[in-house]
């Protein structure tokens, strides 16, 4: 099943009342969005609230949407609008500049609109990253290549299964394996910075 | 013990959205009741965000006030997820009344058309001023000659039929009966209806 499949289905259990898929869409898509309203509203706090106003309008509207989009581009645009609408009320103007929400999967939109994450925050995020690249690098190789072809490549694991000449069934086991061990790292950093 | 060791596989598989929808809903449910679960599902997203550079530190607090705030709003009932799949039926519906009106219209045409347009049998007589008057929309003097039809193949044109004249100068007439000869093609595809496609406007006298 393909990530878009994936959250086709999710959308259809929401549809039909489950609220669980909803979170499991929020989960997926928090840090994706709250890093797209950073690029609006600046102010840390400020976005978190403007993130949580755009999923709950996400939710609500989630009957009328038909999947002619994928969910997270359906997302983008309220994203988008519910910032802009925030910064008008707020008496800000908004900025002219805009990321098509096509684009915005393919991009690194880091180039497009100026990062404005506080210098501590940007700590943070570094120590973050460079904890899980580091806890990749550490892995067994057969670990290490499949999370690679996962979190890097897109692939999934039909295409990883193929690649590495193995069953579906061990790369979903050794993805695990690998999600583990870097785990093991994060989770005492995710915890100090009180994510 | 490997039980206990593999049970965030699924977690792990549905991360990458890769359970079928069986798995998926035991998965929802797990997740519902297991904040462990849960909690490790959002630092396997928080990885794939930092690998992507869309990691942003604290949005991991976001997706527990999302779910409280929820929690006060009403779940989205079936007969609004039915309603969607009624869309898709509409959607089916829809063309399939399309053509009913269409044959419909068809129909009408067919039996009022030759009424009104088949000049040629001598059964209904001349082709009189308010047929013509329909298909002009326009004043019209002098000799129009028969409007022709392709229907059931009685087109045969016999004569010129006298039309009253209206009330205008001479060289306006000529001028609108000029346009509307010119311009006959476009009638049948515009306000006229499509009926009009096989209908032929032939111009008077000298003018065409």
């Amino acid at each position: 099943m393909s990530t878009a499949n994936a959250d086709r289905e999710l959308v259809k259990r929401v549809q039909a009342g489950d609220k669980q898929a909803f979170d499991m869409l929020v989960l997926k898509y928090q840090h994706k969005l709250v890093k797209l309203i950073s690029r609006y509203v600046h102010d840390h706090a400020e976005a978190l609230d403007v993130s949580q106003e755009a999923f709950i309008k996400a939710y609500r509207a989630i009957p009328n949407f038909r999947g002619d989009s994928s969910f997270y581009t359906w997302l983008y645009r309220i994203g988008i609008n519910t910032a802009k609408n925030h910064l008008v009320s707020q008496g800000r103007r908004p900025p002219d500049s805009d990321i098509d929400a096509q684009d915005a999967e393919r991009y690194d939109i880091e180039s497009r609109l100026k990062d404005q994450e506080s210098p501590e925050a940007l700590a943070q995020r570094d120590q973050v990253q460079a904890t899980v690249i580091s806890a990749i690098e550490e892995l067994p190789e057969d670990l290490r290549v499949a999370i690679t072809l996962r979190e890097f490549q897109g692939m999934t694991y039909e295409e990883i299964a193929q690649a590495m000449e193995c069953p579906i069934g061990t790369v979903r086991s050794r993805i695990f394996r690998a999600r583990e061990a870097i785990d093991r790292r994060l989770r005492p950093l995710i915890s100090d910075i009180g994510g | 013990m490997a039980m206990q060791d593999n049970k965030f596989e699924p977690i792990s598989a549905v991360a990458d959205g890769e359970l079928d929808a069986d798995e998926l809903r035991f998965l929802l449910r797990r997740v519902e009741s297991d904040p462990e679960a849960r909690e490790a599902l959002g630092r396997y997203h928080a990885m794939s965000a930092a690998v992507r550079h869309e990691y942003v530190p604290g949005a991991d607090s976001l997706a527990d006030r999302v779910r409280a705030s929820i929690d006060g709003e009403p779940a989205h009932t079936a007969p609004e997820a039915s309603a969607q799949a009624g869309g898709a039926t509409g959607r089916w519906l829809r063309p399939v009344g399309g053509m009913a009106i269409a044959a419909s219209v068809a129909l009408g045409v067919l039996i009022v058309g030759p009424t009104l347009f088949d000049a040629g049998n001598p059964a209904q007589g001349p082709v009189s001023e308010p047929s013509v008057a329909v298909i002009q929309g326009a004043p019209f003097e002098g000799q129009l000659e028969r409007v022709a039809t392709s229907s059931g193949g009685q087109s045969a044109a016999t004569g010129a039929v006298p039309i009253a004249s209206a009330s205008l100068d001479a060289e306006a007439r000529q001028r609108l009966n000029a346009y509307f000869v010119n311009h006959s093609e476009y009638a049948a595809d515009g306000q006229l209806g499509t009926s009009l496609k096989y209908a032929r406007i032939m111009g008077h006298g000298s003018e065409r």
